[in-house]
């Protein structure tokens, strides 16, 4: 479990830091701050983790575990398809561009929501979210499922 | 807006990232939690010292040998009453950085240990008052020519009455300001999942 390992294995889950980042934190500079803490909490946690489970599996839950407890002073967030940025993104396609307003409105989520979300968006099953999150595979179906229609008004409200 | 048409891009995300140097994994941490450990940290140096200095005061009152005796034997009970303490202070900064566990269970068990913590830290100051009483008793007895009259010893308990009200006031401003605050934001995060 050496050093080079670990910085090998973030490299290939980058993504992970990058998508909790943008879903917990608004600007670019939280975001970047976010990132550096969930990385500085996992390189802690590394001596504990002990191949038992998938080092994304891991990764996760310490991404999430350190994002959800990262208490800022909470700022009214105004949410305008006029305030979207893209400027972290390469690319302004129409996809970019609604994946960059679903960031917006995830930030008007709770904090367990956005956890919810994250992890449906990134493909994992109920049961697999459940793990993850200490909850049952029903209330994780339930609660996606009203996360989803929430996201929608919250779109549908700011007339994207 | 589908959000089930966004997971392609989505599986992108973050590709145009730099990749992660070693040198970031020295930077230190600004995590809320790390900031209560170094709170933590911080009080328990500075009640080692005050402790250590404590054990001065028969040198700097100039006690008589009586009061000095006396005195040692309350603060030895304030030495082992302190250890026992700050075992449980040392064994829950150790426990602040388990991310590991599942979200829920992470979160109540921060909760739950920093909600034993702050109870325990006001336990510990108001357990330290008796001992502050009788070090001021004996610095006043060894330092009277004469018998306390009634009037002193009135005085003397009134102060000791009315010091022991603001520093237990003090006490529980304290631990609530330092450390009750982040106990209630995980609450309210706990409470999201039952929402």
């Amino acid at each position: 479990m050496s050093e080079k390992d670990f910085i090998f294995k973030i490299n290939q889950h980058k993504g992970i830091l990058y998508k909790v980042s943008k879903m917990y934190a608004d600007t670019a500079e939280d975001q970047e701050d976010l990132r550096q803490e969930i990385l500085v909490q996992l390189w802690k946690s590394y001596p504990n983790f002990n191949n038992l489970s998938q080092f994304s599996s891991w990764m996760y839950r310490v991404a999430i575990n350190t994002a959800i407890t990262y208490f800022k002073s909470e700022n009214k967030i105004i949410f305008s398809h006029k305030e979207v940025e893209l400027v972290d993104e390469p690319y302004n396609s129409d996809t970019e561009n609604k994946l960059a307003i679903f960031y917006k409105a995830a930030q008007e989520l709770n904090s367990v929501d956005k956890a919810l979300i994250f992890y449906y968006m990134e493909g994992l099953s109920s049961e697999e979210i459940a793990a993850q999150m200490g909850m049952s595979s029903g209330n994780v179906r339930v609660k996606i499922n009203r996360i989803k229609e929430k996201l929608q008004e919250i779109v549908k409200k700011y007339e994207y | 807006m589908n959000i089930d048409d966004l997971r392609s891009q989505w599986n992108n995300e973050g590709e145009h990232l730099q990749n992660i140097s070693k040198n970031q994994l020295k930077q230190k941490a600004a995590h809320p939690i790390e900031h209560l450990k170094k709170t933590l940290k911080n009080e328990y140096i500075f009640q080692l010292g005050a402790i250590a200095i404590a054990a001065f005061v028969p040198l700097i009152g100039g006690f008589d040998l009586l009061y000095t005796q006396i005195f040692y034997i309350f603060y030895t009970i304030l030495v082992l009453i302190s250890l026992y303490y700050f075992k449980g202070f040392y064994d829950f900064y150790k426990r602040l950085d388990r991310f590991e566990a599942n979200t829920q269970h992470a979160l109540w068990e921060i909760y739950c240990e920093l909600k034993i913590q702050i109870e325990r830290y006001k336990s510990f100051g108001f357990l330290l008052l008796p001992l502050v009483w009788i070090a001021f008793l004996l610095f006043t007895l060894n330092n009277s020519t004469e018998t306390l009259s009634s009037t002193s010893i009135y005085l003397y308990i009134g102060l000791s009455i009315i010091t022991s009200i603001a520093t237990i006031v003090l006490i529980v401003f304290w631990a609530d300001l330092i450390y009750g605050k982040i106990a209630k934001k995980l609450y309210q995060i706990i409470q999201q999942f039952e929402d």
